[in-house]
């Protein structure tokens, strides 16, 4: 699995590509934590190139929810593909965590929030 | 002439070290024998998804992470069905009601990372049993191909 890092204006965009599994989730789970401490709460996650996604996956994201919104700030994935997408979906997690379309529909969230 | 066509019908049993490191290796090779199942993609990988979180609990709780004890992976595959069993060193058994009781909030509330590999394998398959036999902890699981 790959991890690109990317700063934005206001916002940090991660780029993940490959599986985010058992054992890649923690890699993930430690950047998240790492960009909330030293530099934004405002997070973009591109998932266009995430080819499959775990329960350790969902937990990196699930675990961090309450410490982004605890310091004002969104998480938003987007472009997902349909296999990733429906595992989100299969436990509501679609309900709970901002999943849109495209780059430009999670940057207009970030502004609304 | 009509001829009957052979119903597919394969039986696999493979060992596998207890190191979440195979867990993408198994992966492909359950995507490679779903291939010759005549079901949607989203089902095939529903399964693929079931059999990799059955096999992270395998590793994590049947043979507590040691990378040099290993489990057994057995797949029974039909055009209408596949059953799986996953034979680990663990004990116990994990009940419907146990893990589906911390909902996704609660979850969230508790910056939990897991609770939710269980929740995954009983949404997605259609029958989930846990039992024991010949001193090894078993996890079965059948999806039904519509």
């Amino acid at each position: 699995m790959k991890i690109n890092k990317e700063k934005g204006e206001g916002y940090i965009k991660f780029n993940i590509s490959g599986d985010l599994d058992a054992t890649e989730s923690i890699n993930m789970d430690n950047e998240i934590k790492k960009t909330l401490q030293e530099t934004s709460s405002q997070i973009l996650i591109d998932c266009s190139n995430l080819d499959y996604i775990s329960s350790a996956g969902l937990g990196v994201f699930v675990s961090n929810i309450q410490d982004i919104k605890n310091q004002n700030g969104t998480l938003v994935l987007y472009a997902l593909k349909e296999s990733v997408f429906n595992t989100f979906k299969v436990l509501g997690l679609d309900k709970i965590i901002h999943i849109v379309k495209n780059e430009n529909e999670a940057k207009g969230l970030l502004q609304k929030n | 002439m009509k001829m009957k066509q052979k119903a597919y019908s394969k039986k696999i049993k493979f060992s596998v070290f207890a190191n979440k490191e195979n867990l993408k290796e198994i992966r492909s090779f359950v995507r490679g024998q779903l291939k010759h199942v005549n079901a949607a993609d989203a089902d095939k990988e529903q399964v693929v998804l079931a059999i990799d979180e059955a096999c992270v609990n395998a590793i994590v709780h049947g043979n507590n992470n040691d990378n040099d004890s290993f489990f057994d992976v057995e797949l029974e595959l039909t055009s209408e069905k596949i059953c799986v069993r996953i034979y680990d060193n663990g004990k116990g058994t994990a009940s419907y009601q146990a893990c589906m009781e911390k909902g996704i909030e609660q979850l969230i509330n508790e910056k939990s990372k897991g609770g939710m590999g269980l929740k995954l394998i009983y949404s997605v398959m259609d029958e989930v049993n846990f039992y024991e036999k010949d001193n090894k902890h078993v996890c079965s699981l059948v999806k039904v191909f519509a």
